[in-house]
């Protein structure tokens, strides 16, 4: 399945697409929309330094909906945690059922 | 602030004109503190209410006890489970039935009882893992350990409407609504209600204490249901739909002697067994 997502340049990788075209500070095109990125390009960006390039890459549905189902887990405890203050109980007791959640969405 | 009707007397005026305890029931909370107990008499007052027997034979054979045979009378509870199990499931059964508390807004019967039902597994569950605790004596701490909202939801329906809204409205904790509200919060009423039905010391602190575990004494069952109540709500087993996590208390915490590895053992317990045995108790 294919996802978007907002990545730095360092988590860039040969064959991803980028989602919006990239712009110069005047706004010309460097790279136009969907072109897909090989080493020689990632090369080029490194050297200009920029920063973050939304992108779109296909990847294996099960780490999709692991990455999803995780989100959901962290999401859903820190809402039931919002109150639970900093002390050391409260820290180990979200602690142990955040490793037990994603254990057991695995 | 809200202005209602109901102060310390009237909640005390309630509890002294609840209905009476089923013959069983009292029974078995007069043996706690009876070193010499007749149960071939117990068996026999258990028999004779049916609905209760029928409870209390769902929950033995349910899933929770991991039992290979089907027990069919409460002898053979007495005989395959023990005389403590047998006690703690007919307290928890016959508690639970005397409280109607399906008018009030707000209030969630149905999740309130899942509630109880997971911290009573829960608290059983670190009971037996913790040195210093009865398992049995845990579960139905547990179980019990809300009575109060109970008692305030079916005594006090509309007033009680009032401090559930006003607790959404507010987004704060539910006993600072209560205290906010009617002057005392459902653990305080609990132990009232524990009091006037004469419940054994360590259950009646369990109750009374499980929000204010600091304040108990250091062996008190307040710190392991304060713990397990905490747990429970971290698992999302909430009894109304604002409920999170409350700090806590790092005395409770040390005090039973629990750390995350222990904790992580005892997780995987607890969501299991908790639809049988609200099947069972709700029945």
């Amino acid at each position: 399945m294919k996802i978007t997502e907002r990545l730095a340049l360092s988590e860039l990788e040969p064959g991803m697409a980028l989602v919006d075209p990239l712009l110069d500070e005047i706004g010309r095109v460097l790279l136009p929309r969907g072109c897909t990125l090989s080493e020689s390009i990632l090369a080029d960006l490194r050297r200009r330094g920029t920063g973050e390039l939304t992108i779109a890459r296909v990847v294996d549905e099960e780490v999709a909906v692991q990455a999803a189902r995780h989100e959901c887990i962290v999401n859903n405890l820190a809402s039931l945690f919002r109150k639970s203050g900093s002390g050391p109980a409260s820290r180990q007791l979200y602690q142990s059922i955040l490793r037990f959640q994603m254990e057991q969405a695995r | 602030m809200i202005n209602i009707d109901i102060d310390r007397e009237q909640v005390i005026k309630h509890l002294n004109h609840l209905p009476s305890l089923p013959e069983a029931v009292s029974a078995l909370l007069g043996s706690f503190s009876d070193t010499e107990v007749d149960l071939e008499k117990i068996a026999e007052l258990i028999a004779r209410d049916q609905a209760l027997s029928a409870r209390v034979l769902r929950i033995a054979n349910s899933s929770f006890y991991g039992l290979q045979c089907r027990l069919g009378s409460i002898q053979d509870a007495l005989v395959v489970v023990g005389f403590r199990a047998v006690r703690s499931m007919v307290v928890a059964a016959g508690i639970n039935a005397t409280f109607r508390a399906d008018a009030c807004p707000g209030y969630d019967p149905a999740a309130s009882l899942r509630h109880s039902v997971a911290v009573g597994i829960a608290a059983r569950a670190l009971a037996t893992i913790l040195p210093g605790h009865n398992p049995e004596l845990a579960f139905t701490a547990g179980i019990l350990h809300d009575i109060g909202k109970l008692v305030l939801a079916s005594g006090f329906p509309a007033e009680y409407a009032k401090v559930l809204s006003y607790r959404r409205e507010h987004d704060i904790f539910l006993v600072v609504a209560e205290r906010d509200i009617i002057g005392m919060d459902h653990a305080e009423i609990g132990g009232m209600l524990a009091e006037t039905w004469q419940f054994p010391s360590a259950l009646r602190e369990g109750i009374a204490q499980h929000h204010a575990p600091a304040a108990a004494r250091g062996t008190s069952l307040a710190n392991l249901v304060h713990v397990a109540d905490a747990v429970v709500l971290g698992l999302g087993y909430c009894s109304s739909p604002g409920d999170v996590v409350m700090p806590v208390e790092t005395s409770a915490w040390f005090r039973i002697g629990l750390d995350s590895e222990k904790l992580g053992r005892v997780l995987p317990q607890v969501a299991a067994g908790i639809d049988e045995l609200c099947l069972a108790l709700s029945g």
